[in-house]
């Protein structure tokens, strides 16, 4: 791994969403958990706190010696996981997954099985919390004149399995998931968490629905000043890119857009700190609607399913970007 | 001041000496003139040796790091951690070698066995594939620190003195004995006087210079070992070149390092000593030979440790091993030569044997079977706090862990850890924190730490800040002068932020 690159600088610290927070303070912090704790063969008693941490990857970004610091916290999760008991959510979540292949449960009834050539993968939040954002997803893509199917087949992608170091669980789900994925060309997610998995540890070709967007010609559906909430595992994880594509997507559109600094901060909801640390992802998501609200906006703009959940929680107005634009013929 | 033994020298054999004599009963004082382990107690390895390494030249050397590696498991487990360690040879190196090593090593009782080099590639993946024997030995690393801490406070609990940051300056002789001991105490600036029955100079490199003050002429080989530290464990077992002593063939897996080492060559005097950009070349080249990731890791620093051996020639060729010799001209003064940290309780013995005939007392010495700092747990939560056993031992119990705030993140050390070190009257400066607590040591070289360290000192201590910081940053900047790298990129954000954000570092 490369964190002997470190030279102390505190970049990362100061970037860390969780270790800002007053409730996650007792959080070790990025250099503590990624760079420094490999190097201490006690490693393993920092316990649970060392998971508080939302995979936002924004002190890898902050890094300014490119530190893979994400990659080396989820490493030593999948060590610690043996090691301690789990979380009550994580091990709720786990259950889950076992029980019926998904984090949550869900009553979607909207399955599309037409053998079409491209398939939707919603993910478990869509399909569980967000059903009317999978169906704006799926409109959007009819009126784009991609036909797709949204198969039941489909499991969770195994991403929240990763960040709570149950690997060989995931690789179960990958195996299962991917036999579903040969029958398609095309796979399209309208979650960052999805499509950063499929891309990296599936292999696979996946579309995250900004990607595909700058193709199409779009109205606003929307009135008034609205701000964005650009999701960490998208611009972070997917592609740099895609924080871009929002933006000219939406103003092309004739949306409104203020930007804001903090636009780009996380939600407080990745990461398994929604189901392993309630509070303090409660806590990140009410100061960062605190932001929205003093910015006087209508409300905000995401294109992820966590943020959507997360913030709307902490008492934002939020839309998926699929709900704030309508397609042109 | 009447005492009956004065201990001249803070070293592990110092400190050993005091603790052995106060055990035994017997009234002394120890004067240091820097911190405890100025000298080769604190430039070393931290190598708990096995004694396969003497095996062949010095057998008698060897048996006696194999039994006192045994009781130093036993009597400081606390501050050990027994790694392992595997004797390795490469292509090229004499075939025949290993067959004698084995032997020698049985010879010896020196504990080994060849492994497979299936085995000895799954124990220690860093080594090179090519390697052509291996065998296992009972090598360890061991914290010379926390050791030799250990030794002084055990002997103030059986009513011996201990005083570092105390030099002493003169020497009174009067017919044929040492009289009065004149020393300086830093912490008053104020010369004190001290009549021992007996004074054991255990000043190491110095113990010439101290036999000089007396009159007395003692006769000492000075060499110079250079050792790397490596960022990070770049392997879990101590490992040897299979081969005659020589540059660059150990290396030791300690604390959140790995200390790579030495060279051997005569040294002027300790100050005189100094890692060359030679050193470090042939010390990364040889290692590579072994453990190829050494050659692109990051070297935190180098530094250089001055061996005291016995007799006058010096080297690779000279004993290993140590005597007492009670002086010609001084009848009453005897100096310790020689040895080396792994023997240091057994050298404490035969002084401490010698003193007690001296003094008439027949009790026998009982510092194989007392435990030093018995009783220490760790406490878990948190890395910062499981370490604290380590290096404390047992007043890890007394240092709070309530608050989980970290002052040294390379090292881990709680803010409460210096607190805690502070209330000891040892303790004067920055670099005297650093020994205790590990603050400062870690890669960043005390960028992170040294900071908050002098706030607290200038709390407590109402120490004048600049001075106190100033001392810590020349005796840290020592091993950094010829960094490279990622440590480079570290050492020029040092100097931006401490002389160009803060405007701290001296020039010149």
């Amino acid at each position: 791994m490369n964190e002997g690159r470190c030279i102390k600088c505190g970049s990362c610290m100061q970037a860390c969403p969780v270790l800002n927070d007053p409730r996650g303070s007792d959080f070790p912090g990025p250099r503590t958990v990624g760079i420094d704790a490999p190097r201490f063969s006690e490693r393993l008693s920092m316990g649970k706190v060392s998971f508080k941490c939302t995979m936002c990857h924004a002190c890898e970004w902050a890094c300014p010696s490119s530190i893979t610091i994400t990659r080396s916290m989820i490493r030593l999760r999948g060590e610690m996981v043996t090691s301690m008991p789990s979380l009550p959510g994580h091990q709720r979540m786990r259950e889950n997954i076992r029980r019926m292949g998904r984090t949550v449960d869900n009553d979607f009834r909207s399955w599309k099985e037409n053998g079409e050539k491209a398939l939707y993968f919603p993910g478990c939040i869509g399909l569980g919390k967000l059903p009317d954002m999978v169906s704006s997803v799926s409109r959007l893509l009819d009126s784009l004149g991609i036909a797709h199917d949204i198969s039941s087949q489909v499991k969770c992608c195994g991403s929240p399995l990763l960040k709570i170091g149950a690997d060989q669980e995931a690789e179960g789900l990958r195996q299962s998931n991917m036999k579903v994925f040969s029958r398609y060309d095309r796979i399209i997610t309208s979650c960052p968490g999805c499509t950063y998995q499929l891309r990296e540890v599936y292999g696979i070709k996946a579309e995250h629905l900004v990607e595909i967007l700058p193709e199409g010609r779009f109205s606003s559906a929307v009135e008034g000043r609205w701000a964005l909430q650009v999701p960490c595992h998208l611009k972070r994880g997917v592609s740099p890119w895609t924080a871009d594509d929002m933006m000219s997507v939406l103003e092309r559109a004739g949306v409104d857009l203020v930007r804001l600094p903090e636009e780009d901060r996380c939600c407080g909801g990745g990461g398994g700190m929604l189901s392993g640390f309630p509070d303090t992802s409660d806590s990140i998501a009410v100061s960062k609607a605190d932001v929205y609200r003093k910015a006087d906006v209508r409300g905000v703009i995401t294109a992820c399913p966590f943020c959507c959940l997360n913030l709307r929680k902490a008492g934002s107005n939020v839309l998926d970007i699929s709900e704030a634009i309508i397609a042109n013929r | 001041m009447r005492r009956d033994v004065l201990v001249i020298g803070g070293g592990a054999t110092g400190a050993g000496v005091a603790r052995d004599l106060s055990l035994r009963g017997i009234d002394c004082i120890l004067l240091e003139m820097g911190d405890y382990c100025h000298g080769a107690s604190g430039g070393n390895h931290g190598l708990l040796h096995s004694g396969g390494r003497y095996v062949m030249k010095d057998r008698s050397s060897a048996s006696e790091c194999a039994s006192e590696n045994k009781v130093l498991r036993r009597i400081a487990p606390f501050c050990i951690e027994g790694t392992d360690g595997l004797f390795v040879s490469v292509p090229g190196d004499d075939p025949g070698f290993g067959d004698v090593f084995k032997g020698s090593c049985h010879a010896a009782g020196v504990p080994t066995a060849e492994l497979s080099l299936k085995e000895a590639l799954s124990l220690e993946p860093g080594l090179d594939p090519g390697i052509t024997r291996c065998f296992e030995v009972e090598d360890g690393s061991i914290d010379p620190f926390a050791l030799v801490q250990a030794n002084v406070d055990q002997a103030r609990e059986n009513g011996a003195t201990v005083l570092n940051h105390c030099r002493v300056t003169g020497i009174k002789v009067k017919d044929g004995r040492a009289s009065d001991v004149e020393y300086v105490d830093e912490r008053d600036g104020q010369r004190h006087e001290v009549s021992p029955e007996i004074i054991v100079n255990a000043a190491g490199s110095w113990a010439p210079t101290v036999a000089g003050l007396a009159g007395a002429d003692l006769k000492m080989a000075l060499d110079q070992g250079s050792m790397l530290v490596f960022d990070g464990r770049c392997c879990g077992r101590v490992v040897n070149r299979l081969r005659p002593p020589s540059n660059g063939d150990i290396a030791v897996p300690n604390h959140t390092s790995t200390i790579l080492g030495t060279t051997s060559r005569s040294a002027p005097s300790y100050e005189g000593a100094t890692v060359s950009a030679g050193d470090i070349d042939l010390l990364k080249k040889e290692a590579a030979v072994l453990l190829p990731g050494l050659r692109n890791a990051r070297v935190v620093r180098a530094y250089c440790g001055v061996r005291p051996l016995l007799g006058g020639s010096g080297g690779r060729e000279a004993s290993r091993s140590f005597s007492v010799i009670r002086s010609e001209d001084v009848d009453n003064l005897l100096s310790v030569a020689g040895g080396k940290l792994t023997t240091y309780r057994l050298m404490a013995e035969k002084v401490s044997d010698q003193v007690c005939g001296m003094l008439g007392n027949s009790v026998n010495c009982r510092t194989h079977l007392e435990e030093l700092s018995p009783g220490a747990v760790p406490v878990g939560g948190s890395i910062a706090s499981t370490r604290l056993v380590r290096k404390y031992g047992a007043k890890a119990s007394s240092i709070s862990t309530s608050s989980p705030k970290v002052i040294c993140s390379c090292e881990q050390v709680l803010h409460t850890e210096v607190e805690h070190v502070l209330q000891s009257p040892d303790v004067l400066t920055m670099a005297d924190v650093m020994r205790r607590t590990r603050a400062g040591m870690g890669y960043c070289q005390g960028l992170d730490c040294s900071l908050a360290v002098l706030d607290i000192m200038v709390e407590r201590r109402h120490v004048e800040a600049v001075p106190t910081f100033n001392d810590f940053l020349d005796e840290r900047g020592r091993g950094q002068t010829m960094a490279s790298g990622d440590q480079r990129r570290q050492e020029m954000l040092r100097e931006h932020l401490l002389s160009g954000v803060y405007g701290l570092r001296r020039k010149g």
